[in-house]
């Protein structure tokens, strides 16, 4: 029994968007894909529990976000400051250091709190719909934003500090 | 809007797509879907088999294993050493190899030793010390490597196996460190003649070690984008590159110096993990196969055990596999997709398992926390078994292939876990056990308690409204109900978030109660959206879930006169009635329909296992299935004071072994508890049935594995650290919980 031609039209045209997504969710491009394909698989084999085949979008992206949360919680991460450059940059590349360090401290969140900053702020979501989508509460949702900026803010001034400290030590 | 807050919305925004490492995603999905379609229809062929060879097969039980006999069990794996090692290997010579280390912070308390034991008894025969931040052992051309690192850079440090003596390499080059995760993994490295091979540095390169004299020289093979290797045939190391297609592996130069970072490439679908007779077992997803190398399959196909829980990991992978001598196969299967698990699941596939068109496991090793899996030479395998979450683990033989002959029924005692006045306990997903409990017989209250298996401590309490009567572990939340005071005097249900504690309430109202439990049935039965469950008319089926994290909802399924009970199976609900002779309806929650015809069964449901349910028919358990009647299994049940007992509660654990609740008579709790293991109700010795006619041929039966007496039993639950927890004591406030791991 091959795949409904809806799921596989859909997985046609959105391959590049899911597995963009789940970097986002996941922190790790190279797990990003394996997720993805694992998560469609599921999808798949659980084709008949879809609401709107004609549109899975919102079923897939739902799983995907479980599956980011869970594989991010099997996996022992190194602290990403570990692969910090080990020289000051230069500042017409600040701005691009400056994306690069926070899409690091990003990656070093824990995973759940990464998925609610991604819902939030790349998905628009609401609290209610990340609420939803997370299967926790509002305030778990909220409560969780807050934790994860926080959380963001001092991964990328720590990594300030480091640069500098290395920066000063160098020279 | 913070800075911040934009910076990220911007960081988010600009996240490039990463390349695909495969060609045609689609196709890769589409046959990703097929093998586990295939795996799945090829269980539930497989899951039958099993059924019915346990059902033919009729068991007695306490007091009676004089007059039937003996019968042969599995010999549980043995703990040669029960120290704390780090890494663990095996010389050709006979001998094994461990490292010792407690973990404390990023490297190990001294003193750290390499030490060589005897494999059959773990015995201590030479001890050599190295160097704390050591990290993991391998065997290759004669020497015993070991290596690790430490702020001052990674070291590299060598045994002759034969003559005791040692080399060392230091200050091996930094961008090439030990330390990645990929050392870590159970197949981090190759011996290749004289050479030790790593992969590193997260997965850049692989880098070559060999021993030249009393010197150690190493060599980068290149800038192949490794992730894992594999020796075949004893000589050729094979790398996997992300940056060829999916299934080629470069075949490397190891040579000192080397030429060319690729020689040679071999195609396999999916990784090879080890050696086999006919060819190289590889895994792509779940199943096993074997395969020539050359893109060709052999034709073996092996599937994850359903008994092991993984039927419902679809991307479950064999962690470790080990060919024998004898053409049988170990494999530790491990729940999580991520090879860095311990396999959960340990199994040996003999020769002859191996020939049928689905083979089934020999002989299994549940909760194994087995790495570093290698064939023992002292016979069978030898690994880590680890505890808990520990790096470390016990060295551990297991040698399934010279079956124990026993004897009587083994009785263990319980652990009586916890002594609060508990009314209701269950397992849920996480692991935990949850009890609903009350303090006192008179003007109580009541509260949920969430406990720790390991500690068996309470780490979480929430109280509940009054009269609280049950509680249940559905989907990822925690389920109570009662009612009849405490502001819901109609009755409520309430769910409680097991991650976060957030709980909501519903007041079912007038008439829309949950039917009270009692011993005859349950009223409730977990679905993976919440709760199949019958109302107290005793003919509404209806089932609660959750809208949302505020909304608990009711949502009517089927209206099935005097219902006594209902169970699940997952998928379906299923309801008993007492009008109709137990008439058995079942129930999808999902499309909120029938899906299956009632069926008749000749007694009352105890239990739902894949193929069929588990009945109490006249005092006996038997398999049946709702729609063809009686399969044939049959438990003859023990004596207690001298009369029969009858079974009331059953449960299926992740092994495929039976525990069975036995009663003085229908409607009491139980007294006796009786445990089956799957390798008993599996023995090929006794299955002895034409399926063709159904005829049965009883042959002597096997004894229960262990029992144990108790007074009261209800609320039995598998618990998934291993062996179940059941509630003690009668309706009063005043259970307690005990734990029995037989």
């Amino acid at each position: 029994m091959s795949m409904d031609p809806r799921l596989t039209e859909y997985v046609r045209g959105q391959w590049p968007a899911l597995v963009r997504y789940a970097t986002m969710l996941c922190g790790d491009p190279s797990e990003a894909e394996e997720i993805v394909q694992s998560t469609l698989t599921r999808v798949a084999l659980r084709w008949r529990f879809v609401n709107d085949k004609a549109n899975p979008d919102g079923y897939v992206r739902r799983a995907l976000v479980r599956a980011c949360i869970d594989s991010g919680k099997r996996r022992r991460r190194e602290p990403a400051l570990a692969e910090l450059p080990d020289v000051a940059v230069d500042d017409r590349l600040r701005q691009v250091d400056d994306a690069d360090q926070l899409r690091r401290a990003l990656a070093a969140l824990p995973p759940r709190q990464r998925a609610v900053l991604v819902l939030r702020y790349f998905d628009d979501a609401s609290e209610a719909t990340a609420a939803e989508l997370l299967g926790c509460s509002v305030g778990t949702v909220k409560s969780q934003t807050s934790k994860g900026l926080a959380k963001l803010r001092d991964l990328v001034a720590a990594q300030d500090l480091m640069v500098v400290e290395v920066s000063e030590e160098k020279s | 809007m913070t800075l911040l807050e934009d910076q990220l919305r911007a960081v988010l925004a600009g996240t490039a797509t990463p390349p695909t490492s495969t060609a045609d995603p689609l196709a890769d999905l589409e046959r990703r879907v097929g093998r586990a379609r295939t795996r799945w229809a090829a269980a539930g062929v497989a899951a039958t088999a099993v059924l019915i060879a346990a059902i033919v097969v009729p068991l007695t039980v306490l007091g009676h294993s004089s007059s039937h006999g003996t019968t042969f069990t599995t010999p549980a794996p043995k703990v040669l050493s029960g120290a704390s090692f780090r890494s663990m290997t095996v010389a050709p010579d006979g001998s094994v190899w461990t490292l010792s280390g407690i973990q404390h912070g990023p490297e190990y308390l001294s003193p750290v030793t390499v030490d060589r034991r005897d494999p059959t008894t773990g015995q201590l025969k030479a001890t050599y010390s190295v160097p704390t931040y050591m990290r993991s052992i391998a065997y290759a051309g004669g020497q015993i490597w070991v290596w690790g690192e430490s702020s001052a850079g990674a070291a590299v440090h060598t045994i002759d196996v034969t003559s005791g003596t040692t080399s060392d390499l230091v200050d091996v080059d930094p961008r090439d460190t030990l330390a990645s995760a990929d050392v870590g993994r159970g197949r981090p490295f190759a011996a290749v003649g004289h050479y030790l091979v790593v992969l590193a540095s997260s997965g850049r390169s692989a880098l070559a070690f060999r021993l030249s004299g009393s010197r150690i020289e190493s060599r980068s093979l290149g800038r192949i984008q490794a992730a894992k290797s594999m020796l075949l045939d004893g000589s050729t190391l094979v790398l996997s590159d992300k940056g060829v297609a999916s299934g080629t592996f470069n075949a490397a130069d190891i040579a000192f110096p080397g030429t060319n970072t690729s020689v040679d490439t071999r195609i396999f679908s999916g990784m090879p993990l080890a050696q086999g007779v006919g060819g190289v077992w590889t895994a792509e997803g779940s199943p096993l196969a074997e395969q020539t190398g050359l893109g060709g399959q052999v034709g073996t196909e092996v599937i994850p055990p359903r008994a092991a829980g993984m039927d419902h990991a679809p991307y479950a992978e064999p962690y470790s596999v080990v060919a024998d001598a004898d053409g049988g196969l170990y494999v530790g299967w491990s729940r999580s997709a991520d090879s860095a698990a311990q396999a959960s699941y340990l199994a040996y596939y003999s020769a002859k398992a191996l020939s049928a068109n689905s083979p089934k496991p020999t002989a299994v090793v549940p909760n194994a926390g087995a790495r570093d899996l290698a064939a023992n030479p002292g016979g069978g395998v030898v690994y880590l078994k680890a505890a808990g979450n520990s790096a470390n683990g016990a060295l551990t033989v297991w040698d399934p292939t010279a079956p124990k002959l026993t004897g009587k029924p083994a009785t263990v005692r319980p652990v009586l876990w916890s002594d609060h006045r508990v009314l209701s306990q269950t397992v849920s997903a996480d692991g935990s056990v949850w009890t609903l409990s009350t303090n006192r017989r008179d003007n109580p209250t009541f509260y949920v308690e969430r406990h720790e298996p390991a500690a068996g401590e309470v780490v979480a309490k929430y109280a509940v409204p009054a009269w609280a009567e049950s509680v249940t572990a559905a989907g990822d939340e925690i389920w109570v109900w009662g009612g009849g005071d405490g502001g819901y005097p109609d009755g409520y249900v309430e769910a409680i978030d097991s991650t976060t504690g957030h709980h909501v309430i519903r007041d079912l109202g007038r008439g829309k109660a949950i039917l009270p439990e009692g011993y005859a049935g349950h009223s409730t039965a977990p679905i993976a959206s919440g709760l199949f469950a019958v109302l107290e008319d005793r003919m509404s089926l209806v089932e609660i879930g959750l809208n949302g994290p505020a909304h608990v909802t009711v949502t009517p399924l089927a209206t099935v006169p005097n219902v006594l009970k209902v169970f699940s199976d997952g998928d379906f609900g299923y309801a008993s009635s007492a009008t109709q002779n137990l008439r058995v309806v079942a129930l999808t929650t999902t499309a909120r329909a029938r899906r299956k015809k009632p069926g008749l069964l000749s007694g009352p449901p105890l239990a739902v296992p894949p193929h069929g349910l588990i009945v109490n028919e006249q005092s006996q358990v038997t398999e049946e299935q709702s729609s063809e009647g009686y399969l044939g299994m049959k438990f003859k049940a023990p004596a207690s004071n001298g009369r029969d007992t009858v079974p009331v509660l059953a449960a299926l654990d992740p092994s495929g072994g039976l525990y069975v609740g036995w009663a003085a008579q229908p409607g009491h709790a139980a007294q006796i508890l009786t445990y089956y293991s799957h390798a008993n109700l599996s023995t090929d010795r006794i299955v002895n049935v034409d399926p063709s006619s159904g005829t049965v041929r009883e042959t002597e039966p096997g004894p229960p594995d262990a029992s144990v007496t108790g007074s009261q039993i209800s609320d039995l639950s598998i618990d998934i650290a291993g062996g179940v927890v059941y509630r003690q004591g009668g309706p009063s406030a005043s259970g307690t919980v005990a734990r029995w791991d037989p």
